[in-house]
């Protein structure tokens, strides 16, 4: 990635991570905060099990949906956030440079998009949400990271990134598939969560579009 | 800490030993679509540095560091949100 291109993931990730760190200090609910940190560790290791999808490409569970239907948006950027630095700094999964864009797609815009098509769902089609959620976080996730690439790329002269005419279409192309298999494990275990225990997705999530109290 | 989550940590360790033989299986050294974005546009990848632990490259390895780096996920994320609650309720 070009050094501007990286800087600025950092430059937009960092505050918007900090607000959402200090909303989820000020509202969460003592007795949802290990539920939190399960969710967490249980989002770890499932992006460590790659799926195959098409032509011999892999593709693995981003989760940002699934913490935000079951904790809302808030509370997944922090999971998220705490997921993707510990595979970063402990794991060398990422790369340091591009940590900043790592967290900007996987964990402010995956969240916030996801809880937006979930937020104005009925109860009636819930699980169809979640899935439209999952597809959607990922799709957008996708759309970042090339248009970040091919900024890169536009940016450097061809130094960094990838020339749009291929990132646009491999990313998203990837990406619409690898969508459907996080809607399904997301539907899969939101439905598992709900029965084995309703008052976790029974609870009052703070939500990013409220003010904080 | 309630028993339930104790319960819930275990289960996902099964759950991962379960699937972790079929990632060897279909998935273990191939391209996710990042990687072959950057390969299509015959880009080089991210920075990399000394990260003191790695996924493993046997069912054990990975077995052993997804267990690790669940443990370390679960008490740092614990560990933040314990030091935001005591700043926000300081700040108030």
């Amino acid at each position: 990635m070009d050094p501007i291109v990286w800087a600025l993931g950092f430059a937009i990730a960092i505050p918007v991570l900090a607000w959402a760190f200090r909303r989820l200090g000020k509202e969460a609910d003592d007795e949802h905060v290990p539920f939190m940190a399960v969710l967490a560790a249980g989002i770890f290791v499932a992006q460590m099990l790659n799926f195959p999808v098409i032509g011999g490409t892999t593709g693995h569970l981003i989760g940002a949906a699934l913490a935000s239907a079951l904790l809302g948006p808030i509370a997944a950027m922090a999971i998220l956030t705490v997921v993707i630095l510990i595979q970063s700094l402990f794991f060398g999964d990422g790369g340091i440079t591009a940590l900043g864009l790592n967290l900007l797609n996987m964990a402010v815009i995956a969240p916030l998009a996801s809880s937006l098509v979930y937020r104005f769902s009925r109860e009636e089609v819930r699980r169809t949400a979640i899935f439209a959620a999952s597809w959607i976080s990922v799709f957008l996730a996708a759309l970042a990271t090339a248009t970040e690439l091919s900024v890169s790329y536009l940016v450097s002269g061809g130094l960094y990134g990838v020339a749009p005419l291929v990132s646009f279409p491999a990313m998203l192309g990837y990406n619409a598939v690898i969508g459907v298999g996080e809607g399904i494990i997301t539907v899969g275990i939101w439905t598992f969560v709900s029965r084995v225990a309703p008052e976790i997705t029974a609870m009052k999530k703070p939500a990013a579009g409220e003010a904080a109290q | 800490m309630n028993r339930r989550y104790l319960k819930a940590l275990a289960a996902i360790i099964v759950l991962f030993a379960v699937f972790l033989p079929l990632y060897y299986t279909f998935s273990y050294g191939r391209d996710d679509a990042l990687g072959r974005t950057i390969q299509e546009g015959n880009a080089s990848g991210g920075s990399t540095h000394n990260a003191p632990f790695s996924y493993g490259g046997s069912f054990l390895e990975s077995l052993a560091f997804g267990m690790i780096g669940m443990v370390v996920v679960f008490l740092v994320f614990y560990g933040v949100f314990l030091a935001v609650r005591r700043r926000s309720k300081r700040d108030e």
